[in-house]
């Protein structure tokens, strides 16, 4: 984990040094007086051969110094942090969403094999898989926000209105008003992958030895469904929230911009528009950051629910 | 009246090929307190008749004729949810792999717990107890509930499986090649305890198996499949000293026996027929060597040549003839060519 | 000769089986030849504005002259649309055709030659799976410039690891067949043993994933276009919801502009899901840790 970290770090580095025009910029604002900008250069090294600025880069990164933003004019740090929190929100509860209906429809659609209800329902999946998903965004927006009017066109908040604090924003239903569009397009998005495995996996555990002898014990169909077959097939589904969570990151991108969510992603991409190169470093990092970190728990979830692993630390 | 009463039960199944005729008219009684081995090789139905009797077939099998009596009653005619009932309170199973017939997520004692609460109506305390009793009847240690299936070994986990068989006192269990994947001394270990709880509980069993000396160890009656029809049918002594069809003789050749140890193992050349086009004579005739040119054309039907032992062959008087050249090597090797 | 014979009769048998693999198969080639006949196709230049005298066709509502109307600017969306084909199938082929090779190659050195080389290529594929792809495309093209091809590249430089891996899975599991083996003995070089024994019977594979790499890439760049760093000189689906968007389309409930682009992408996206079996493939998702 650690060592993949190193490595996209190290090519942050050489793509922002590399860029074309002058490399100082990548500090640097060009407004900044000759002052600030000589402060600026001794502190990233900026006048020192390339692989010294390397290690201080890395430095500053393990210290958590990742610069100032040149267009909210605050360190980066300060400006990621307000807003992070609000993307783990959106991915969280598109997650949850999209693993519940995923993991059930999963399970219907297998216990369906053969019939036509499957056939349909394994084609919409797909259409969930083959439509952008900032385009999904925008036909819920445009349906249920500006002719419905059930939900608001956008923003975490009402216009001119301010959360008193994190916990206050959480408690908020006027929060989740507005989260629900975005999330639920995130969503759409995300339920192929639990919904096509869950289902794969069933089918494979339906023809297992302890699912017919269930049955031969006279359980209830139901039952054996769910303890049985569902209970197994869905372990491999939870080690895919690792792979499903790397795609959420990408998603999240266009989702948030689509919905003017005030997250990491619309972050990265204003501040890819406006050039600010250390806010652009930093949200990337973040980005690679929560993406590795999720896989982590992933694993470890795996672990705990699987009793064949780590046999071990249960006895 | 037997407790079990099988009358010409037949289940095949929709392929995309055609009809596949598995089971084709098999009958068959168990008396109360017996046990009746059904043999034949893999694929001659005897697993596909059983779980017809118990309807657990799979969605594209069915069962276009034919009666299954269980204590005077036919059980075929059951709805489905009378059937889930008679599960394993009535009849119960001890399945092939034993290895696979558990669910791995979950303790053995939570399985054991689940059918005798949900369907024995015991509470957990009880339930508990019955469990622990149970594994002291079939040699295991009671802690043992505890663990996971996939931490016993293999003789274990017979055990256990025949323990939980016996979780909600059945009057019929069946055995599904209860002790194949198991080396041969603990093949034999298994199949006498198994005989001494049928005793000592008074309990019918059907045992299936593709291996003739394990029914003779253990089984009081004896049919022989093959090719979805029982070629033999008759006592165990019956069948193993005066065996009658030419299947039944090139069984006995074909598996190792603790009490011979130096025999030699003769095969039967060949593979079964295709049962989505059957032949129209004996099923037997491309492998047999004893066939006669009506043997072919025409199927000879279970005749009783002795008081209860029924043989479907046409050779009826000359059996004895038949029996010793059997015994050879040259008989059956000349069917391999 | 013989192989290329070979690789056609498979193929149109497969067509026959397989009723997506087929719909997949049509629906690219319904867009191949809108591409190739755009100019004649589409009634209007998509980059013009047009005017009806002094009066620009701003906003029109699909009928008449504009069968889906006009964008805010007053340009035809129909024929932008119909234009839209092109760099869609052009993005999505090259991509494909990168990832197809790079993947491949990858791939099969790795699971053939194991050892040291195995050992790097593989940790560079563990790198690349290591980076969120959507934002790394977004930054790169972001500072290189928004052309197509920078799009391409950016994307082509992520989209090889999926396929590299299984690629490798696939070539550790064929290099122990028996065939390969009496090659070996026989004096083959490893060269020739690569390409010639093995490449054929992981070639089915690298179809699949290729395929499934078009309808990936033309994703992304519609993301890339709609988020503002596409192309303006290339008109695609994703810069046309992305104009769309900017142009206040959805509060106008102007329906007619930002559902077609969409729906083209999903069609020809999907088509690659259905080609090459990727319907197995995505139904039956399976993980394992290569």
């Amino acid at each position: 984990m650690i060592f993949t970290m190193w490595i996209i770090a190290t090519i942050l580095f050489f793509i922002f040094r590399l860029m074309p025009g002058n490399p100082l910029v990548a500090y640097i604002d060009p407004t900044f007086t000759e002052e600030q900008q000589q402060i600026l250069m001794e502190q990233f090294g900026l006048d020192k051969p390339l692989w010294q600025q390397y290690g201080i880069f890395l430095k500053n990164l393990l210290k958590g110094e990742l610069g100032d933003s040149f267009f909210f004019r605050d360190s980066v740090v300060n400006v990621i942090s307000r807003v992070l929190p609000n993307t783990i929100y959106l991915m969280l509860l598109a997650l949850i969403i999209a693993y519940i209906i995923g993991i059930l429809a999963g399970i219907y659609l297998a216990w369906k094999r053969g019939e036509r209800i499957e056939t349909v329902g394994i084609v919409l999946t797909l259409f969930t898989r083959a439509a952008p998903q900032f385009w999904v965004g925008m036909i819920l927006l445009a349906v249920f926000s500006f002719k419905l009017n059930i939900f608001p066109s956008g923003g975490a908040s009402s216009a001119g209105t301010v959360y008193a604090s994190e916990w206050a924003k959480l408690l908020s239903p006027a929060f989740y008003h507005h989260l629900f569009l975005p999330a639920l397009t995130l969503a759409v998005y995300l339920l192929g992958l639990p919904l096509l495995l869950m289902r794969s996996n069933m089918l494979d555990v339906m023809n297992e030895a302890y699912v017919d002898m269930a049955r031969m014990r006279g359980l209830s169909k139901v039952r054996v469904m769910l303890k049985y077959a569902a209970r197994n097939a869905c372990l491999p589904v939870i080690t895919a929230m690792a792979v499903g969570i790397g795609y959420a990151m990408g998603g999240n991108v266009v989702i948030e911009t689509v919905f003017s969510w005030p997250g990491l992603g619309r972050l990265l991409v204003k501040a890819v528009s406006t050039s600010d190169y250390p806010l652009a470093q930093g949200a990337f990092i973040l980005i690679a950051g929560v993406m590795v970190f999720m896989n982590f728990v992933a694993d470890i979830l795996y672990s705990l629910l699987d009793p064949r692993v780590n046999l071990e630390n249960r006895r | 009246m037997a407790l079990l009463e099988v009358r010409n039960l037949k289940v095949h199944y929709e392929t995309d090929k055609g009809v596949n005729q598995a089971v084709d008219g098999i009958s068959f009684d168990l008396e109360q307190g017996r046990s009746i081995g059904l043999v034949g090789e893999s694929g001659c139905g005897k697993s596909t008749t059983v779980k017809g009797i118990v309807r657990i077939m799979s969605k594209n099998a069915f069962i276009p004729t034919g009666e299954v009596y269980f204590d005077g009653k036919d059980i075929l005619k059951y709805s489905d949810k009378k059937m889930q009932e008679m599960r394993w309170s009535d009849i119960s199973m001890v399945p092939q792999a034993a290895m696979d017939s558990l669910n791995p997520v979950y303790t053995v004692k939570n399985q054991f717990l689940e059918v005798m609460q949900l369907k024995g109506g015991m509470n957990k305390k009880d339930a508990i107890e019955r469990a622990e009793n149970l594994f002291t009847m079939v040699g295991l240690n009671k802690d043992l509930l505890s663990y996971y299936p996939h931490e016993f070994s293999g003789g274990m986990k017979q055990r256990a499986v025949i323990a939980l068989a016996l979780a909600l006192n059945p009057r019929l269990v069946i055995t599904d090649e209860p002790v194949t994947a198991l080396d041969v001394i603990v093949q034999h270990q298994i199949l006498n305890e198994l005989k001494e709880l049928r005793l000592k509980l008074g309990l019918s069993m059907v045992m299936i198996t593709h291996d003739i000396s394990v029914v003779a160890q253990t089984c009081d009656d004896i049919a022989v499949m093959y090719a979805g029809k029982i070629v033999e049918k008759g006592t165990g002594k019956q069948i193993l000293k005066n065996p009658l069809h030419p299947y039944t003789m090139g069984l006995e050749n074909a598996f190792p026996n603790l009490n011979e140890p130096n025999k030699i193992l003769i095969s039967i050349g060949g593979s079964p027929p295709d049962l989505i086009d059957p032949p129209s004579g004996c099923r037997f005739y491309e492998r047999c060597p004893f066939s006669m040119p009506e043997c072919k054309h025409k199927e000879p039907g279970l005749v009783e040549l002795e008081p209860g032992h029924f043989s479907a062959c046409f050779h009826r008087e000359d059996v004895e003839k038949y029996r010793k050249e059997a015994k050879e090597v040259e008989t059956w090797q000349q069917m391999i060519m | 000769m013989g192989v290329i014979k070979k690789i056609l009769s498979e193929t149109y048998n497969f067509l026959r089986q397989d009723k997506f693999a087929l719909a997949g198969v049509l629906i690219y080639l319904f867009f191949f030849i809108i591409a190739v006949f755009a100019p004649v196709i589409a009634p209007y230049d998509p980059h013009r504005m047009i005017r009806d005298g002094a009066q620009f066709m701003f906003n029109m509502p699909p009928g008449g002259k504009f069968i889906l109307g006009t964008t805010n600017m007053g340009r035809d969306i129909f024929s932008q649309l119909v234009y839209g084909v092109r760099p869609a199938l052009t993005v999505g082929f090259a991509a494909a055709f990168f990832v197809m090779v790079a993947g491949t190659l990858v791939g099969l050195i790795s699971g053939y030659y194991r050892g040291k080389i195995d050992g790097i290529l593989m940790r560079i594929t563990d790198i690349a799976f290591g980076i969120p792809f959507t934002p790394f495309v977004i930054v790169l093209v972001g500072f290189l410039g928004p052309s197509i091809w920078n799009i391409v590249m950016a994307m082509a430089l992520l989209l090889w690891r999926d396929t590299a891996r299984i690629i490798r899975s696939q070539v550790l599991t064929v290099r122990e067949r028996s065939f390969v083996e009496a090659a070996r003995v026989s004096g083959a070089s490893n060269l020739r043993i690569l390409f010639v024994y093995i490449a054929p019977n992981i070639l089915p594979l690298s179809f699949l994933y290729g395929s499934l790499a078009i309808g990936w890439a033309i994703l992304t760049e519609a993301a890339v276009s709609f988020l503002g760093f596409g192309d303006p000189k290339v008109i695609s689906w994703g810069y046309m919801l992305h104009d769309a968007y900017v142009s206040q389309a959805l509060s106008r409930g102007a329906f007619y502009w930002f559902i077609p682009p969409g729906i083209c992408i999903m069609l020809v996206v999907m088509a690659g899901f259905y080609i090459g079996r990727g319907s197995e493939e995505i139904l039956h998702p399976k993980l394992k840790k290569y």
